[in-house]
């Protein structure tokens, strides 16, 4: 079936509305709720009608039902790109294999063998209290030298280690972290240095907990450890949500600079980012040819050697188009299925070292003629394989001692593509309802709003895409009007053992109340530490440094109603 | 269809027409004690029942296996394996049949890619057994426990299971088990029929463990002894951050603590999230993927070669959800068919058409052949079309309701 747009589905709703009329307030439930389907579409008190369709008319799915979140947008279907997106699921939802088709190439080492496992629901990840490397367990670990040696939020990324560890490995290999080693306390907050007590004036109280890691130095097979090479500090890093990352990407630089100019008068901006003295971008914004590679815009238009794309993905910005974003990258290195644009391996050469050097894998390695890591067959001549084939600066394809061919083919990975950038938003709920309104009304009126900005409109929608995709379109979204609830930049919340690097995008809140619905939690914040929404705002002033402390002041001393007209509001967008 | 809700005109038409014949004052009202009382026809009759079941029947398999790798493959008949093979498929009918309420525990709980991934990764299955320590741990009771933690969603489940005990289409000979596995994944290893019961039994009690875990997520009178088995397992069996289970949380709609709000939002989400998700699975991605990749290895249930019973019987999942009862072949008198005629909405003779035409073109794709035999056949194609008009159906009557 095509989607017959917007304007018709309004004619339905103005049909059905229209009938309502003739029996007002006949309708209400017996806890006095009744359905918003009525309503959607329509201005109703303080939002205007296009604040139902959070994603715009080409992003908005109007399903608001368990497995909502998995639905794709109306450009999909608009555009003939259902069986590419059908395709592309599955490779998203399925387990990745060692050998067998279509979803092979698993590893050596890797960090999940399915997206879903990070991804339950297609949400975020779910609080865990110990690390397995399975379905609901969306943490990645953060493993880091901390600037002050101890507990820094802020240092490099170890090397021992890739960036997102690795706690699996295929035979014979060991993983290079022991995942079972992995220690998570989750520990309690007492008082907040920012003084604001741990119970609200009119008594109800709130709790706010945190996570402690530590992995012992016998977990590492590396060679060197992390702790031969500086101290070691941990932290966890939950998956974000998915859906509408496609519009996101549709939003116009220069909208976004303007937000930056506009916040920029008001609070430190990482430097890293925004130049205060010029008033302009930083060059750490920036995201260049030299790292996207070859590529083209959607309108055919070859990207030159000087293109330069702005960050705007993963908690820390570190990537620009979302063609070469998180889920780009994540479908190659948490599986380590390589294909012909990614033709190295995630791996370390001090992972690749330890293997090399280990007995029981070289053993199992000479039973098997079969293994390409084989060579001669003899003792030496595996370790020089081992070691080589095992180093992320190999060509996989194309070196002297097995050359492998890409795991995943061309059009497997466009169809990922055309998935990821095409799932949908689904519809804002109940802002019919008085509470929801008032929730907003509060919401905007105590600052929550400056970072948590509401509304965006996507520019043409040009985007870039790698040269890989050839002339194959993507899911596209043209001036549309959405409600991402976000700036697009980072702030701090000095948190205890707060997010690694200490700058965090605002995260978008469109679609986070059917969280529960679709993946039965309801999680929030970077390390999933806040069990529920008050509790998310609660931590954003946890220090008096934080950026959103004066919001989270205003917040403390609402009234119990108008603290609960927040959640509801946060929960229907 | 994937996007629900996305409206025609002619659901706007049906809607004016369904209001205009009930406009009374009462009308709102009755309408929710219907689906109230459909609600709790469904609940305990469809959902409660078919994952007793699953339940009841997955245990039966294991028990089954068990016994037969404990006799051992020289004493083992033919008779035996028919039984194991039989008793297979009837718990994957149940598992089949349940697909129409995928949402709750089988998603929160990941236990849907657990216990059904597919493909198999046979070359990984070679690997395992052909190596003597794994083997030797997946023996006895603690075997299910190892092979849950250990062996990974691409070796448990349905699908494991289904590769030891079929090959193209029938039943394993008992002289195939006394032998040494011949499939070509296995070149230069030896796994004997034992090894392989092994690895099948400690596979069957994981999955076992899995359906009492369904069954008591939702079913807070689920029996004791399954109730013990996930205690001891320590695996959570209620909705996070609360103790009920998932049906005491739907039979509570309309009430402060359940996930949904009002009556006519279950009733939509028993359409949407439930049947209309598994049209789509069906047409999209099961028979789809296959189909419009034109590669064999998105086919599910190769070895048993049922694929297309699978799809009839999430189907049917789709009409016992209707009907309100596991089984029934015409609607009980709460049941959600019920609620749509006594109301008089307009789409329910498409509805109840496409609900048959599916199963229709399912068992004329049956009667041609085996899916990994003819998945590119237009029959399929022509399955897939009304699949995916049944899907539309199912939202056009959850958009009624929802609006009324």
């Amino acid at each position: 079936m095509q989607i017959k747009g917007f304007g018709i589905a309004l004619l339905g709703l103005a049909v059905a509305v229209g009938c309502t009329d003739g029996n007002s307030g006949l309708n209400e439930s017996a806890n006095n709720r009744e359905p918003d389907a009525k309503y959607v579409g329509q201005a109703v008190g303080n939002f205007s009608a296009d604040e139902w369709y959070p994603g715009g008319q080409l992003g908005t799915t109007d399903n608001v039902t368990a497995g909502c979140y998995e639905d794709e947008t109306p450009s999909v279907e608009k555009q003939g790109l259902m069986t590419a997106f059908n395709l592309g699921q599955a490779a998203f939802e399925r387990k990745y294999t060692t050998y067998t088709a279509p979803f092979k190439g698993l590893g050596p080492a890797y960090v999940r063998s399915s997206c879903l496992d990070c991804h339950p629901g297609y949400g975020h990840g779910k609080r865990q209290s110990q690390y397995r490397a399975e379905f609901g367990n969306g943490y990645l670990l953060v493993i880091y030298h901390p600037v002050d040696n101890q507990n820094s939020d802020d240092g490099p990324y170890v090397s021992e280690v890739t960036g997102m560890p690795q706690t699996k490995a295929t035979y014979p290999f060991l993983p290079p972290i022991d995942e079972e080693q992995i220690d998570i306390k989750w520990l309690s907050v007492n008082e907040m240095p920012s003084g604001l007590p741990m119970k609200f004036p009119d008594g109800e109280e709130y709790s706010l907990i945190y996570p402690e890691v530590n992995i012992p130095e016998s977990a590492f097979n590396t060679s060197p450890t992390p702790y031969q090479t500086g101290a070691v500090a941990f932290r966890l890093e939950s998956t974000i949500g998915i859906i509408g990352s496609g519009l996101l990407d549709a939003i116009p630089q220069d909208s976004i600079r303007e937000q930056y100019r506009s916040e920029a008068r008001f609070v430190d901006l990482n430097p890293a980012f925004w130049n205060k003295e010029t008033n302009d971008f930083a060059a750490g914004a920036w995201y260049g040819y030299e790292k996207l590679g070859e590529g083209s815009y959607a309108d055919g238009t070859p990207a030159s050697t000087d293109t330069k794309l702005l960050k705007r993905f993963t908690y820390a910005m570190t990537r620009a188009s979302l063609q070469d974003g998180a889920g780009a990258n994540a479908i190659w290195n948490i599986t380590n299925v390589s294909r012909s644009d990614r033709p190295y391996l995630y791996t370390t050469k001090a992972w690749a070292k330890a293997m090399s050097e280990n007995a029981q894998v070289i053993a199992a390695i000479k039973a098997d003629q079969s293994s390409p890591y084989y060579a001669d067959g003899t003792d030496e001549g595996i370790k020089e394989a081992v070691l080589n084939l095992l180093d992320p600066s190999t060509n996989q394809f194309d070196n002297q001692w097995h050359s492998f061919s890409p795991e995943m083919s061309d059009d497997q990975y466009y169809n990922f593509m055309v998935w990821h950038r095409g799932l949908s938003i689904p519809r804002a709920r109940n802002l019919n309802r008085a509470e929801v309104q008032k929730g907003k009304e509060v919401f905007n009126r105590i600052g929550c709003a400056s970072c948590h900005r509401a509304k965006w409109t996507t520019g043409d929608d040009n985007y870039w895409k790698p040269k890989v995709y050839a002339d194959k379109e993507l899911p596209q979204y043209k001036n549309q009007t959405i409600y991402p609830y976000t700036d697009m930049i980072q702030h701090r919340l000095y948190m205890i053992n707060g997010i690694h690097g200490s700058w965090c995008r605002t995260t978008p809140l469109w679609g986070r109340g059917l969280s529960r619905e679709n993946t039965g939690a309801e999680d929030r914040l970077h390390d999933n530490r806040a069990r529920n929404v008050i509790e998310a705002i609660m931590w954003h002033g946890y220090s008096k440094d934080s950026d959103a402390y004066k919001c989270t002041e205003k917040f403390y001393n609402l009234t119990k109603e108008e603290r609960d007209a927040v959640v509801e509001f946060i929960n229907s967008i | 269809m994937k996007n629900k809700f996305i409206l025609a005109m002619a659901v706007a038409a049906l809607t004016l027409t369904a209001c205009d014949k009930d406009k009374n004052d009462d009308n709102s009202l009755s309408l929710e004690n219907d689906i109230k009382a459909a609600v709790e026809q469904y609940v305990p009759n469809v959902i409660y029942t078919t994952y007793n079941d699953l339940a009841k029947e997955s245990n039966e398999l294991y028990e089954l296996l068990a016994d037969a790798s404990e006799k051992g493959v020289n004493e083992l008949t033919q008779d035996e394996i028919d039984a194991i093979c039989a008793k297979f498929l009837q718990a994957r009918q149940s598992w089949e049949e349940s697909e129409a309420f995928l949402f709750g525990a089988a998603t929160d709980f990941g236990i849907d890619p657990h216990i059904d991934t597919w493909p198999l990764d046979v070359p990984s299955l070679a690997t395992a057994l052909s190596n003597t320590e794994q083997v030797e741990s997946l023996e006895g009771e603690d075997g299910i426990a190892y092979a849950s933690a250990k062996l990974g969603a691409e070796l448990l489940g349905f699908h494991g299971i289904e590769f030891i005990l079929f090959r193209d289409g029938k039943n394993r000979t008992v002289e195939a088990l006394r032998g040494n596995e011949d499939d070509e994944a296995f070149n230069g290893k030896t796994v004997t029929g034992a090894q392989e019961l092994i690895y099948a039994t400690a596979v069957a009690g994981d999955l076992r463990d899995n359906c009492y875990r369904l069954s008591v997520s939702w079913n807070p009178d689920a029996p004791e002894a399954w109730q013990e088995r996930c205690e001891e397992l320590e695996v959570p069996v209620s909705m996070t951050g609360s103790d009920k289970t998932y049906g005491e949380n739907m039979l509570g709609a309309a009430k402060a603590g359940s996930t949904y709000a009002t009556w006519q939002e279950t009733a939509a989400s028993i359409l949407v999230a439930g049947c209309s998700n598994i049209c789509n699975e069906v047409a999209n991605v099961k028979m789809g993927n296959a189909h419009n990749g034109e590669d064999e290895n998105y086919i599910e249930s190769p070895y048993s070669k049922k694929s297309f019973q699978d799809f009839i019987d999430n189907i049917l999942s789709i009409q016992y959800s209707l009907y309100g009862k596991a089984g029934a072949t015409t609607p009980v008198s709460n049941s959600i068919i019920n609620v749509l005629k006594n109301y008089n909405y307009n789409g329910l003779t498409n509805m109840q058409d496409k609900l048959k035409a599916s199963v229709d073109a399912l068992k004329a794709c049956q009667e041609k052949g085996a899916f990994v035999d003819i998945y590119d056949d237009d029959l399929v194609q022509d399955a897939m079309d009304v699949i995916s008009e049944l899907d539309e159906e199912l939202n056009k009557a959850a958009q009624w309701i929802v609006k009324q």
